[in-house]
């Protein structure tokens, strides 16, 4: 075995270029690693023979002089995103044999880039809860300790990182999706601003929230992913014509005038006092950085979690009434007339948390009640943002808070209660909702020796300075190469 | 519905079989209590929002402020019709297979 499988993206790429391994012997030891942690449940699906072809023929191109940035390096994807090797599933039942006759437009920029793709990593259906629990294939294991999840819903993606099973994956997020995984796995995880990445061959769930994002050893390795993925795509109608930023640090030495807001509604009852405690410590590294500390206020904090948890079952329940059984999916046997096929097969076909957001959504949605809920829930998402262009007008560059109030937690905890479910993502939703740019960077463990992460909160369109930051951070600290420490065969 | 003081809506279970009606899902009996109490104690929660003042504050959908436009309505040519038809749960040819749909007894 190589000792590459944990090392971060950019190391493997130099690997590669001094071809001190070929794309072959390390995707071959991805494979048989994936293979030693089955356990873990992080892939839905692994193409073996594809990635193997991938594999030989990068080293080939590598042979004849090809230098394409991700040449050789074996990647995971989030099952959400479509792709034409094997199956796309969202963990459903309903689409556990859906083959997509075409590729994401991340997909083709990956494999234009020269990835080798692994496999589809688990999460939760329709990504759709803050656990990897619930999935028609089961649910994933946190590799810190297996008893317990690895957050979600890109549970797999992060799972599979953090446990040496890809060099990188590629996530989605819609109200924390990278970041609180990111958090409980001790992974780096970018949600970049609403319309940097082509949605284009994502599944939808909220249109308005969902984003592509990366999860990577590092911000180096963010950064790489995102000068390779950002862009608009004319397949997206919401990805946006931005530049993309030049993530270079050379020109970047330290954080000096940059002031760090630090949100004093984050730090309340709510939160694990270890977490705040690690998390208060790593404020002071960005101090030695150079950067200035501020309190700020976002008044308006306690709205996110209903707001989200109205306009994303608004969304959802739009977007999941495709899922009809006639043209793709599970089509119900032995059913009687057209209403009663789509209904029969969306209740074989959809798992209890789906039911639960469409219904939320159907009802916030229905005349007589669309003013009182998902209209106001808008108004209130208005207030949100406006919080945050506040802030960064008048008191700071970027926001420093704790991503998750608690660490990893057990299995089943939380699965009959929704509504504590739904309060992971309270730090969370606010940068969806307002459409922000947010980074999970770890930066400690609690006492049972659990991953704790900070978040930074940009500016729209400033991926740059969260990325920079971060790779400052990560020069002076060592959170995050620190392993866990997994056994194979237990 | 019926409501609480709040003027919050408290669902029975038939009231949830309806709204599962209306979305096309067939509440089991099985997982209509608790389906239903799920859906209060959400809904209850959501509900504080209505205590938000939220005079002259404008909705926000979509956070760049983009508005929908409309592109050309042209035809172009999709070359991998059958990798979406072998996707269909049933066919006939090149012909996707539905059951009845015109039916006197449907609503």
């Amino acid at each position: 075995m190589t000792d590459l499988l944990f090392a971060p993206l950019t190391d493997v790429q130099r690997a590669l270029e001094s071809k001190t391994v070929s794309s072959e012997e390390l995707t071959k030891d991805f494979l048989k690693q994936i293979h030693a942690f089955d356990r873990l449940n992080a892939y839905i699906s692994t193409f073996e023979e594809e990635a193997l072809q991938q594999a030989r023929t990068a080293d080939k191109k590598r042979a004849s002089g090809d230098t394409s940035p991700l040449l050789g390096v074996p990647l995971a994807l989030k099952d959400n995103i479509v792709m034409t090797e094997g199956e796309t599933t969202c963990a459903s039942n309903f689409l556990k044999d859906y083959q997509s006759p075409f590729d994401a437009t991340c997909v083709e920029k990956l494999r234009n880039a020269g990835a080798v793709l692994l496999g589809k990593t688990n999460l939760d259906e329709f990504s759709m809860g803050s656990s990897t629990e619930n999935s028609f294939f089961g649910a994933t294991s946190n590799p810190w300790d297996e008893t317990r999840v690895p957050g979600g819903t890109s549970g797999g993606s992060a799972a599979a990182v953090a446990a040496g099973l890809a060099t990188a994956a590629l996530g989605t997020d819609t109200g924390g999706s990278i970041r609180q995984p990111g958090a409980f796995c001790s992974v780096t995880g970018l949600k970049p601003t609403y319309g940097r990445i082509s949605r284009y061959g994502i599944v939808a769930f909220a249109s308005s929230l969902d984003q592509v994002g990366t999860m990577t050893h590092t911000a180096e390795d963010a950064a790489l992913l995102c000068s390779l993925l950002f862009g608009k795509d004319p397949l997206d109608a919401t990805s946006m014509d931005k530049e993309v930023p030049d993530f270079d640090l050379s020109t970047t030495k330290d954080l000096k005038g940059k002031t760090i807001g630090i949100p004093q509604e984050y730090f309340t009852d709510a939160l694990s006092g270890e977490i705040a405690q690690v998390v208060t410590a790593a404020t002071k590294e960005f101090e030695k950085l150079g950067a200035t500390l501020r309190e700020i206020s976002l008044p308006n904090t306690e709205l996110a979690v209903p707001t989200y948890y109205i306009i994303a079952p608004a969304e959802a329940s739009s977007n999941l009434a495709r899922f009809d059984g006639l043209r793709y999916g599970t089509r119900a046997k032995d059913v009687y007339g057209l209403k009663e096929l789509y209904a029969q097969s969306r209740t074989e076909g959809f798992g209890k948390e789906v039911k639960r957001r469409i219904l939320t959504g159907a009802y916030v949605l229905s005349s007589g009640y669309y003013d009182a809920y998902y209209l106001q829930a808008l108004k209130t998402r208005r207030l949100i943002q406006q919080d945050f262009h506040t802030a960064f007008e008048h008191e700071c560059d970027f926001i420093l808070s704790p991503t998750t109030p608690t660490t990893a937690f057990q299995k089943g905890e939380n699965v009959d209660d929704p509504i504590a479910m739904y309060l992971n993502d309270i730090y969370t939703v606010t940068a969806n909702l307002a459409g922000l740019p947010a980074l999970n960077l770890p930066c400690g463990f609690d006492s049972q020796g659990l991953p704790i992460g900070l978040q930074l909160t940009g500016k729209a369109w400033d991926e740059e300075l969260l990325l920079k930051a971060g790779m400052l951070y990560q020069r002076q600290t060592d959170w995050h190469t620190r392993r866990p420490s997994l056994t194979e065969g237990s | 519905m019926a409501s609480d003081k709040e003027n919050v809506t408290t669902f029975t279970t038939e009231e949830i079989a309806q709204l599962g009606s209306l979305a096309r899902i067939n509440i089991t009996e099985q997982e209509g209590q608790s389906l239903t109490s799920d859906l209060n104690a959400i809904v209850h929660y959501v509900a504080q929002l209505q205590e938000v003042h939220t005079e002259n504050i404008e909705p926000l959908g979509n956070v760049h402020g983009a508005k929908n436009v409309f592109r050309k309505d042209t035809a172009s040519y999709y070359a991998n019709v059958d990798a979406i038809l072998e996707q269909t749960p049933a066919r006939s040819g090149r012909l996707i297979q539905v059951p009845l749909v015109v039916d006197h007894d449907e609503n």
